[in-house]
């Protein structure tokens, strides 16, 4: 593994230095921004029972599904589509050092994104300076909670990506392989759960409670840290870009 | 040996190979997925440790003697605000009584959710098994007993919105109720005309005070006095029951000792016309109450059919949750429960008067002959007229120690719990808590309850588009990075 921190600094590097990588950027904390305005003008108008963060955090599946796909669908495709794979294959690098390294630079960036919008509630304190007001904006335990939980979740979502992009030398194909893995993967148990099959399956039930990532987040943005989510993240990440790294092998 | 076949020999044997990775990882994933349900953790990061449990509760969950099945009845999807912030906090809270009860040796505390309407096959099942048909309720079930925890138990409301939750509290009282051992046992004196806990009467009846108490595991039995020497020794609590006719000074005795001796509990229910035989009794706990009628005056105590509205209460527990929310009790004829002027000096005694008239209330005391009724200041007493009075004692130890001792409530009418009246305004409520103090039920519990937060900014409409603005800087300083970066990617 020691050439995946060359690997690693390399990718970071592509990242920072594409133009695309910034239209992503700008358009997620557009998005975000827009999200977060609205819930600054709702509480205004109407009072809440919920913090503000937990709602924020509710919608983090918008960004997700498309920034997700965004930021991983070039990572393998691109490299296959113009044969710098196997060129790189014959390297002294091997395949789970290009898995991994790919991966690491787009969840390091992906979190950084997150990391912009802790500014929003600063920005708000400086414009508008009211005690309580920042008071619920930033409330602790939510607030890192919630990105906690990002940052978590964030792994397998990449790592999804990541597979997908492993899959295909289309870039677009490679994109949309990846939002729909992330839809059923995000929003399949609630879905399920809506159309009643879970209660038609009482024995599924328990197995998609522990799925739901609603119910993940749900915890976290209030202030609640269960190690269960940790494992499922993170061995489910594990899986996947192990996959990734058989996909890689038997490609190259 | 052709090289073809090797070729694909090898290539079947190398694509086995992957696959059988492929089944052992996913193997091992599950395997520390399964693992990690079983063996977790939580840690509040809330401020104030909103969802975390007491120490009251957590104690009672790790040593749990059955297994507690709660089933919950509110659905997620309702269109109403308070439902739905009912469900969430219910959800939350019960998921950390879950989570605790982990830690049990063999014993744990499942929850199930059921919308009644959409699930209509467990629904039939939950109404045979467990009487349970509506929606909105949250049972616990043990193999031993049931209870049903309604929403005005979880949430406490001012002005017709919620404002705490209470539900670790109820939630804790029915997991008690549904394991502990014993259940409490009330006694209903009979033999003198009391009010019948058999009877569906609306006057004289109490079935429906009756079925709450059941429905809440305690344990009901008739105590005729005439046939016992003393109360019961399981006796948590002796209810006289607005006698028509007189104790014998030997059964005025008995309770006399078992308020005195034994600590013991008792509520008393007289209305006007009616000599109870309890004089003695009253006198000893420093009450007395006169055989006059309570009149009313304020248009604002009174209901249109001419019945009473009580509407002031002391800072009681018993009291507390009607005066926050001005709910007022609603009684037919009364008389005065007011603290005895010969009564002896006792400093372990204590005389709480809990509920009376209005200042402009009077206590008349020619009510049975007169026809028409006016003030006489020599001879009747002035409002607001104590219609309720409770008499605590504390018993001393050799130590020195004030103990909780015996203790009276004595309400004036006994209409109050009558089947007609015990479920208008806030009789039933009243009623459940004497009962509920009385028998140390909720005392036990010092769980306060959740503020439910409310939130809103003031904002305005400048500060609104400042933010907003002020929310572009962070995209536009990254839009700038990119076209400097494109720039100079260019050149």
């Amino acid at each position: 593994m020691k050439h995946f921190v060359s690997l690693l600094l390399h990718e970071l590097r592509t990242l920072f230095i594409a133009p695309a990588t910034y239209t992503a950027a700008v358009l997620f904390l557009l998005l975000m921004g827009l999200i977060y305005h609205g819930l600054l003008r709702e509480y205004t108008l109407n009072e809440q029972e919920i913090a503000p963060v937990y709602l924020f955090f509710q919608l983090f599946w918008i960004p997700v599904l498309f920034m997700v796909p965004l930021l991983t669908m070039h990572s393998i495709a691109e490299e296959r589509r113009t044969g710098t794979l196997e060129t790189l294959m014959t390297t002294p690098v091997n395949a789970t050092e290009i898995v991994l390294s790919k991966f690491a630079a787009s969840w390091i960036f992906y979190c950084l994104l997150w990391l912009c919008t802790l500014s929003f509630p600063l920005i708000v304190h400086l414009c508008v300076g009211q005690a309580e007001v920042t008071h619920s904006l930033m409330e602790t335990g939510p607030l890192l909670g919630g990105y906690v939980f990002t940052f978590l979740s964030g792994t397998l979502f990449i790592a999804v990506g990541i597979f997908s992009s492993c899959l295909t030398r289309s870039q677009l194909v490679a994109g949309m392989l990846s939002f729909s893995i992330l839809f059923i993967l995000i929003l399949g148990p609630k879905l399920l759960q809506a159309q009643g099959i879970t209660t038609e399956l009482s024995w599924l039930q328990s197995s998609i409670d522990y799925l739901q990532i609603f119910t993940h987040l749900e915890d976290f943005s209030r202030g609640m840290i269960d190690t269960r989510p940790f494992f499922y993240y993170f061995s489910n990440a594990a899986l996947v870009l192990g996959v990734s790294i058989l996909v890689v092998e038997s490609k190259a | 040996m052709n090289p073809l076949s090797d070729f694909k020999k090898a290539n079947f044997y190398h694509r086995l190979n992957r696959m059988v990775q492929i089944v052992l990882a996913l193997t091992l994933i599950l395997g520390i997925n399964y693992t990690a349900t079983r063996y977790y953790t939580r840690g509040d990061l809330s401020q104030d440790r909103t969802y975390s449990l007491s120490a009251e509760t957590l104690a009672y969950l790790r040593h749990l003697n059955d297994d507690v099945k709660v089933i919950v009845t509110i659905s997620g999807d309702s269109p109403r605000s308070e439902e739905q912030l009912l469900y969430r906090y219910t959800r939350d809270m019960l998921k950390e009584y879950h989570h605790n009860s982990r830690d049990n040796s063999g014993y744990h505390l499942t929850v199930e959710y059921v919308d009644i309407y959409q699930n209509l096959k467990r629904a039939e099942e939950l109404s045979r098994t467990y009487g349970l048909d509506q929606p909105n309720l949250v049972l616990f079930a043990s193999s031993k007993r049931q209870r049903i925890v309604t929403p005005s138990e979880i949430l406490e409301f001012e002005n017709r919105k919620p404002t705490a939750f209470r539900g670790e509290q109820a939630f804790t009282s029915a997991l008690l109720e549904v394991t502990t051992e014993s259940q409490p046992v009330i006694y209903f004196t009979v033999g003198h005309g009391e009010m019948r806990a058999d009877s569906v009467d609306p006057i004289r009846g109490l079935t429906e005070i009756v079925r709450e108490l059941q429905s809440r595991n305690i344990l009901l039995k008739k105590l005729d006095l005439m046939q016992w020497s003393a109360v019961p020794e399981d006796a948590d609590l002796v209810i006289v029951a607005d006698p028509q006719g007189s104790f014998s000074p030997e059964e005025q005795e008995i309770l006399r000792n078992y308020l005195s001796e034994k600590a013991g509990r008792l509520i008393l229910f007289t209305s006007p016309g009616r000599d109870p035989g309890l004089k003695d009794l009253l006198q000893d706990w420093g009450l007395r109450s006169d055989d006059f009628l309570v009149l009313e005056q304020d248009g604002h105590y009174q209901e249109n059919s001419g019945n009473f509205l009580i509407r002031q209460f002391a800072d009681h527990p018993i009291t507390e949750s009607l005066l926050r929310n001005q709910t007022p009790l609603i009684i037919g004829a009364c008389r005065p429960v007011m603290e005895s002027k010969t009564a002896i000096a006792d400093d372990r005694l204590a005389r709480t008067p809990l509920m009376a008239s209005s200042k402009i209330s009077w206590a008349e005391s020619t009510w049975q002959n007169a026809t028409e009724y006016s003030f006489d200041p020599q001879a009747d007493i002035v409002g607001p007229i104590t219609v309720g009075m409770l008499a605590e004692r504390s018993a001393a130890s050799q130590l020195g120690i004030n103990l909780p001792g015996g203790r009276l409530l004595v309400i004036g009418s006994g209409d109050l719990v009558a089947n007609r009246r015990v479920s208008s305004y806030g009789n039933y409520t009243f009623t459940l808590n004497a009962i509920n103090w009385m028998l140390n039920r909720n005392s036990l519990l010092a769980i306060p309850p959740r503020r439910i937060e409310r939130i809103q900014f003031s904002l305005s409409g400048n500060d609104i588009l400042h933010s907003g603005l002020g929310l572009l800087i962070v995209p536009a300083i990254l839009a700038m990075f990119g076209v400097i970066v494109h720039l100079i990617r260019r050149n």
